[in-house]
């Protein structure tokens, strides 16, 4: 019995002092009672614009101090204030221009005392300042065998990504002259995409995006397909065995196109296979060239050529002792 | 036999006088080198500190698995980009808690860092700010065919701002969602483009 009425004294200790504490703790000496704290303002504003917003305090005296705090949150970054309210009630904020930049929807929070209000405000883009355009390959194989995407992003001078409402025109250039025109329909806020297939025959292909007064413009390269068609030559066409002016190299030419007829890319890989040898060769304009010792006894040598999976040509070299024979008389054989 | 066993001890006493101060030399050494190179995300060390760190589900996590439009996308893909777009979401919160923004250009390029830097340019001449973020819901409106371009809707995910200025704190939570473009260049997945809306 004696420890239960210790333990209720110090309880009731510890309440006396929190009653005490709070007692002393300086609170807002306002009614909060069918207080109401209303904001006004425009639903929204275009990026940059000045934002004017009206405080009204009513239903209960005006608390003292009667200082609002403003809160706005707008994308990444808050702007935030501390409005006094005059005798009657009402305060007002000016954001300055050039401060809500940031599109999207902002929030706007408002609180004096133990009221408050919270309310939204949309921030709008402005037109396109700057665009981006690019394609997700930077070479594409012609003939329309090839397709790719196209990504347009459009900015407006703030950064923010502009309006999905907006017109965004596409103007392609294909390499065969022929043209193409459309808008993007596929595309959201500062964002679109476009299907991008080659068409026509090797060479640059340009594209242009507008949008309003803005343009931007990229390229990209429509090349050939993979060696399908190849032929073979030698100079010289014959050789004379055992003369003085016989060559000490053989020169071995090989033309390699597409399926198209159009010559391979730069650099395309050329094999050169022979009895006892191979070499390898770099196309430049379809062309790839290798010089290799020339045979010195009599005979027919037959010379491969390949490139890529499918292409393969052949010729025959003949090292022929003298007279010459005729089919080599018309060629330039030595 | 006893001097025998006094140099014993006193071996023995010697290595415990310099094992005290070396092992722990020792060990922090160690310790710095293995932090050094896991620390940070900077694309320009070829070590590549940035490390795949999937959140938890109530973090962020994707609601769909494949894109609304554009080209499909692999689990791999689909995981590096979450990863990446959550760190972007940690430097920003730990820019806005340490005003230090070098981590930022990890996750954030284009007219994204910009709309960034000037977001917490605002913030640090008036107070402090807490940032904390949660429960990213993604879904992939579009994928490039050659995955490096992703546009991305995060909805209804939790941010809470906590204001400390003039001796005043002050905490706000929203609901609020974004549309996001990401890119991958170098090997990073960056947010180039952002809209926010609190709800």
């Amino acid at each position: 019995m004696r420890h239960f009425r210790r333990i209720l004294g110090f309880i009731i200790l510890i309440l006396l002092t929190v009653l005490l504490f709070r007692s002393g703790t300086r609170q807002p000496a306002i009614s909060q009672l069918g207080a109401t704290l209303t904001m006004k303002y425009v639903p929204s504003i275009n990026a940059g614009d000045l934002f004017t917003l009206h405080l009204f305090w009513s239903g209960a005296p005006l608390p003292t101090p009667p200082e609002v705090q403003v809160t706005v949150f707008q994308g990444i970054g808050v702007i935030y204030s501390t409005i006094r309210l005059d005798a009657s009630g009402e305060g007002q904020w000016d954001i300055a221009p050039q401060k809500l930049v940031q599109a999207g929807t902002a929030a706007v929070f408002a609180r004096l005392g133990s009221t408050s209000a919270r309310g939204s405000l949309t921030v709008l883009p402005l037109e396109a300042d700057h665009l981006n355009l690019y394609s997700t390959a930077n070479t594409l194989i012609a003939y329309g065998n090839a397709q790719a995407m196209g990504i347009a992003l459009m900015g407006d001078r703030w950064g923010n990504p502009v309006s999905s409402g907006i017109t965004t025109a596409i103007a392609i250039n294909y390499p065969d002259g022929t043209k193409d025109a459309f808008e993007i329909d596929r595309h959201y806020a500062g964002f679109g995409w476009f299907p991008l297939a080659s068409r026509g025959v090797p060479g640059r292909t340009s594209l242009t995006l507008n949008v309003g007064d803005q343009t931007q413009t990229a390229e990209i390269q429509q090349v050939p397909g993979t060696p399908s068609r190849i032929s073979m030559t030698h100079f010289p066409s014959c050789i004379l065995e055992n003369t003085t002016i016989r060559p000490d190299l053989l020169e071995l030419r090989a033309l390699v196109a597409d399926a198209n007829g159009y010559p391979v890319s730069d650099g395309t890989v050329v094999d050169f296979f022979w009895k006892d040898g191979k070499g390898r060769a770099l196309t430049l304009n379809g062309q790839a060239e290798l010089r290799i010792p020339a045979p010195k006894r009599s005979g027919v040598y037959t010379y491969v050529v390949r490139s890529g999976p499918i292409a393969q040509g052949t010729t025959l070299l003949r090292v022929a002792t003298s007279p010459l024979p005729a089919e080599c008389l018309n060629s330039g054989a030595q | 036999m006893k001097t025998l066993l006094r140099i014993k001890f006193g071996i023995f006493v010697l290595v415990i006088a310099i094992a005290i101060p070396v092992v722990p030399i020792s060990f922090g050494l160690v310790t710095q080198f293995i932090t050094y190179f896991q620390q940070g995300a900077n694309p320009a060390s070829i070590f590549r500190g940035n490390k795949l760190v999937l959140p938890a589900t109530d973090q962020a996590r994707w609601l769909t698995s494949q894109p609304l439009e554009g080209a499909s996308a692999s689990p791999a893909q689909l995981e590096e980009l979450l990863a990446a777009y959550w760190q972007a979401w940690q430097a920003l919160s730990r820019a806005y808690q340490t005003n230090d923004k070098s981590d930022l250009l990890t996750y954030w390029a284009g007219d994204a860092i910009g709309q960034v830097e000037r977001g917490l340019d605002g913030i640090q001449k008036g107070g402090q700010f807490h940032f904390t973020d949660r429960n990213h819901q993604l879904q992939l409106l579009f994928f490039s065919d050659d995955g490096t371009s992703a546009l991305v809707q995060d909805s209804n995910f939790q941010v809470q701002y906590t204001l400390s200025s003039a001796g005043r704190r002050v905490e706000f939570s929203m609901d609020t969602s974004a549309l996001v473009f990401i890119t991958l260049d170098n090997g990073f997945w960056r947010i180039r483009q952002i809209t926010i809306h609190y709800h």
